[in-house]
């Protein structure tokens, strides 16, 4: 069962879905919140979010989802680009009306607290929501989180009037178009994560592609292009114990960042609160390879280890808890 | 706090339930449009300009209903049970729900891309003001192919697909009766084969009700589906609707086009109405 809210909150209308827990069904004492990933209404890609917290509330966890300020149903400013976006999301731009989210919803339904999450944009929030309210934030999950500060944005491409013409600029536009991705460590660490479109190379062409990673990203210091704010707070969060859940589609860009980002940030803290999983044969959006309900499993399995009904005691070992070592999708 | 008279809600459709949110006009209404939007991933990459071209009509007078289809975003329903006919089926009912709101007012319907092939067979058995149609494709099959397409290129470009395959071999896994994830949407055969025959179906010559195709992509004049009926504005691309880095594209000129349409249409039908 769905059903229509809307909340307001520092001057902002937001509407949200809440997933109410079926008649008969003992209500745990925890509810989950769904953030949006990236600039995608509160469904999620696919319906992502949607079918997670209507599995989710059939185990008894109210479940809620909800558009922040420009996304979605909920009106509000947004910049230009996605780029700006990301940049806005990284710098902690939705925290403060998440926290006051975070605060109602659990005023409204009687909740001892939130477990906050979601993909991309939603995981960050998240993270540094769970560093800045311990009490209110219970467990963070997070699909594909993002450690990175923004890539540089792209110029545009020039307006049809002003695009070259003759026939070397043509050839200096494309050269330019190559040597960009040559000589640019973002153009690199796309094409090596199979990102861009000259990845099809390597189906071709044998390359060392680890070994080129691990000289692009060394293990032991945080990569330049670390978002330093967010790596300390999520050192924190990690250092309380807060369970968490962290998802990255195997081998792509923002799982290899996450590998390097915690080796190198958390190689001396014991991190047993943490569950990762790999997986396999998707894309950063969850969108093939059935990743999407391979993603809910692990959600519900992660939920009911960790923040189980009153009675019944947390699990011994959550199952595929992070230990440096490969866990199956 | 600045907000826009909206209402979101639920309307029942047999065991489901179809979302909806309902854009209040600003001041009296001179008209309602029925916004039916583009499918699955397209919807979603597609949200912030379609609720602000809500919202622009709204503030100008016009009620405006959008709504999900059943299987996708706040709808309920699973996904592997929709055809085209059963989102047709959808229309229907909040066409009627827009009707309902809003006794008196001519409705006009508008649709982009699936919405607008699914828009126009309700234009063509309703008493509709008008039919606005952006970038529609050609038949219900050429946009599954069109998906398809874009399917085998993310595909083979992420290397998530499994083994290499073609649109063709797709289509051989769905006529076998698969399901088979399109962009995160179980497809199935029931969907797959809904498309045959599923043409655009634009209004008949002895229909002079106004209706009208936009072109996105600037194409010349003489490639527009009906010239004399047809727009063409280059919008920036990759388009709103697919993963696209600009959220705000400049779609100034098409929205001045489809209000001055959904105007007029409006008041044409209103003269009619007074005449009669």
């Amino acid at each position: 069962m769905r059903e229509l809210f809307e909340v307001d909150v520092l001057g902002h209308r937001l509407w949200g879905t809440s997933h109410p827990v079926p008649a008969g069904t003992p209500a745990r004492t925890v509810g989950f919140l769904f953030l949006n990933p990236g600039h995608v209404p509160r469904d999620g890609h696919a319906g992502l979010s949607a079918r997670a917290a209507d599995r989710l509330s059939a185990q008894g966890y109210p479940c809620f989802r909800v558009d922040l300020p420009g996304l979605g149903d909920t009106e509000g400013p947004l910049p230009d680009t996605t780029a700006e976006l990301y940049r806005q999301v990284c710098d902690g731009g939705f925290v403060p009306v998440s926290l006051e989210l975070v605060e109602a919803l659990c005023q409204r339904h009687g909740l001892d607290g939130l477990v906050l999450g979601g993909l991309c944009g939603a995981a960050t929030t998240s993270t540094y929501l769970a560093d800045r309210d311990p009490r209110g934030v219970r467990g963070v999950f997070l699909f594909e989180p993002e450690f990175y500060v923004t890539e540089p944005v792209q110029d545009e491409a020039p307006p049809e009037a002003s695009r070259p013409q003759g026939r070397r600029e043509r050839w200096r536009g494309r050269v330019r178009r190559v040597t960009s991705k040559v000589f640019s460590f973002w153009g690199w660490m796309r094409m090596l994560t199979l990102e861009n479109e000259y990845s099809r190379l390597f189906r071709y062409v044998p390359f060392p592609r680890q070994a080129l990673l691990d000289l692009l990203l060394d293990r032991d210091v945080l990569p330049d292009v670390a978002n330093v704010p967010l790596v300390q707070a999520w050192q924190r969060v990690v250092q309380r114990g807060t369970p968490a859940l962290v998802l990255t589609a195997e081998g792509k860009l923002r799982d290899v960042f996450f590998e390097r980002i915690h080796q190198a940030a958390l190689a001396h803290l014991p991190h047993p609160n943490v569950s990762r999983f790999k997986l396999t044969g998707t894309n950063h959006i969850f969108t093939t390879g059935g990743a999407g309900e391979r993603a809910v499993e692990h959600l519900v399995r992660w939920a009911n280890q960790h923040f189980p009904a009153r009675g019944e005691g947390v699990g011994a070992r959550p199952e595929g808890t992070w230990g440096g070592t490969r866990l199956a999708g | 706090m600045q907000t826009f008279p909206e209402t979101p809600g639920y309307l029942p459709q047999g065991a489901d339930s179809l979302y909806f949110v309902h854009h209040h006009a600003v001041g009296p209404s001179r008209a309602a449009v029925l916004l039916v939007g583009p499918m699955a991933l397209e919807r979603t990459h597609g949200y912030v300009v379609w609720a602000r071209w809500a919202r622009h009509l709204a503030q100008r007078g016009v009620e405006v209903l959008r709504f999900d289809y059943r299987g996708v975003g706040e709808s309920t329903g699973r996904f592997e049970q929709m055809t085209l006919a059963r989102w047709e089926e959808d229309v229907r009912a909040a066409l009627g729900h827009l009707r309902a709101s809003c006794p008196g007012v001519p409705v006009v319907v508008h649709g982009l891309r699936l919405g607008a092939l699914l828009g126009a067979r309700v234009f063509a058995d309703e008493g509709l003001a008008g039919l606005l149609m952006w970038d529609p494709p050609e038949s219900g099959r050429a946009h599954l192919m069109d998906l398809l397409r874009r399917k085998v290129a993310s595909d083979n470009l992420e290397g998530t697909g499994g083994p290499r395959r073609s649109r063709e071999d797709y289509v051989a896994e769905l006529e076998s009766g698969m399901l088979m994830e399109v962009e995160g949407y179980p497809w199935s055969r029931e969907l797959w084969r809904s498309t045959e025959s599923y043409g655009l179906a634009l209004p008949t010559r002895d229909d002079a009700r106004p209706w009208r195709v936009v072109h996105l992509d600037g194409r010349p004049a003489e490639k527009c589906l009906v010239p004399g009926r047809s727009l063409s504005a280059r919008i920036p691309r990759p388009f709103f609707w697919t993963a696209s880095n600009k959220l705000l594209p400049d779609m100034s000129q098409v929205f001045e086009d489809g209000l001055t349409f959904i105007a007029e249409a409006s008041a044409r039908t209103q003269a009619q109405e007074a005449v009669s």
